[in-house]
């Protein structure tokens, strides 16, 4: 299904652009160049996430606690997926620059790759759209609507792993 | 993440220091910025094309029909209001995965619903919708998808389908949980 949803979708959208008389080319750069201020935006989080891991790693203190908590865990779970459940809500780069780890080290179609895919994909840095979302108005937020949040992004973990055997 | 990257580096000098690596600490600390650089350099180029297809979608207006559709399914969740078309485009912003349209939206469709809010404490539709946007909804995972492709998947966008079910899934958990903590009284 996804063969079909992408290849329709950038067609469809530069017909309804030539249809508008809208400007394609320019406004794709223009989108392009949006994308890249992203590019450029992650890059100094990569780096210094990226340079944290690989020292903790290094040192052995991450494989240690993730051995621990995966010995707690009532099925299998390789460490990597624990670590990277644990950071995404609290870091939308470091959650990145942890998955391209994982991609790099296990494999983007291994199943551990995949799991990591999908828990980065079908998640949010939390506490930052929290932060964000009630920073800009009267009321702010409360305990319940913090757990509520992470109580989604504890079910989405298990989904993930759950979706990700099923269907590979 | 302040604590959290300070604590990383400390924690992984002493451990190195303790068993007599902490050169090998150190060195793995600049391998890591090094193939932070590649991982990101791998995906620019992907991650630049989805942007101005993106683009595109926003201003040949098949964005406005997205969210055309799904106005009725949302105004069910949280009633006629002034948010509502803010609320429209902030989710179908997320379903592209244009998070630099959606925040925006996001943030004005907050403010309405606040101004309809009479109490001190955040309304339960203020609620529902903060915490729609902290589950992300997205179609086309785009900027995992290339980061799979540049760490050498054939089939970058395969997990689609699971990415899908577990959004889905994971959002009815987080408003189920919200509705539940908000009941009307």
């Amino acid at each position: 299904m996804s063969g079909l949803v992408l290849p329709c979708l950038i067609f469809a959208a530069v017909v309804m652009c030539l249809r508008r008389k809208v400007e394609v080319y320019d406004t794709f750069l223009e989108g392009v160049a949006r994308g890249f201020e992203t590019v450029w935006k992650i890059l100094p989080v990569m780096i210094a996430v990226m340079s944290g891991a690989y020292m903790l790693r290094e040192s052995g203190l991450m494989a240690a606690a993730a051995t621990l908590l995966a010995k707690i865990l009532p099925f299998e779970l390789s460490e990597d997926i624990i670590t990277l459940a644990l950071l995404r809500p609290v870091s939308g780069g470091g959650s990145i620059g942890l998955l391209a780890e994982i991609l790099n080290t296990a494999g983007s179609d291994s199943e551990t790759g995949r799991i990591a895919s999908v828990i980065a994909a079908s998640s949010e840095t939390t506490l930052y759209v929290l932060m964000v979302y009630f920073g800009a108005v009267r009321t702010k937020y409360t305990k319940r609507v913090l757990f509520a949040a992470l109580f989604g992004d504890f079910v989405c973990v298990l989904t993930a792993i759950w979706a990700c055997r099923a269907l590979f | 993440m302040n604590y959290i990257w300070s604590g990383m580096v400390l924690i992984s000098l002493i451990a190195g220091a303790v068993t007599g690596n902490g050169e090998g600490v150190v060195s793995a600390g600049l391998e890591g910025a090094a193939a932070a650089v590649q991982t990101v350099l791998g995906f620019a180029g992907l991650m630049c094309f989805w942007s101005g297809i993106l683009a595109l979608c926003e201003k040949g207006g098949l964005a406005r029909i997205i969210s055309g559709i799904l106005s009725p399914v949302l105004s069910l969740v949280f009633g006629k209001s002034n948010a509502s078309e803010h609320i429209a485009m902030n989710v179908t912003a997320n379903l592209l995965g244009m998070g630099n349209a959606a925040t925006p939206a996001g943030i004005r469709a907050m403010q309405e619903l606040d101004k309809e809010n009479n109490s001190d404490i955040p309304s339960r539709a203020m609620c529902i919708f903060a915490v729609m946007n902290t589950a992300s909804l997205q179609i086309i995972p785009t900027t995992v998808a290339s980061m799979r492709a540049s760490a050498g998947s054939s089939t970058p966008f395969d997990i689609m389908p699971a990415v899908w079910i577990t959004s889905v899934i994971s959002l009815a958990a987080a408003v189920g949980m919200t509705l539940l903590l908000y009941r009307k009284r």
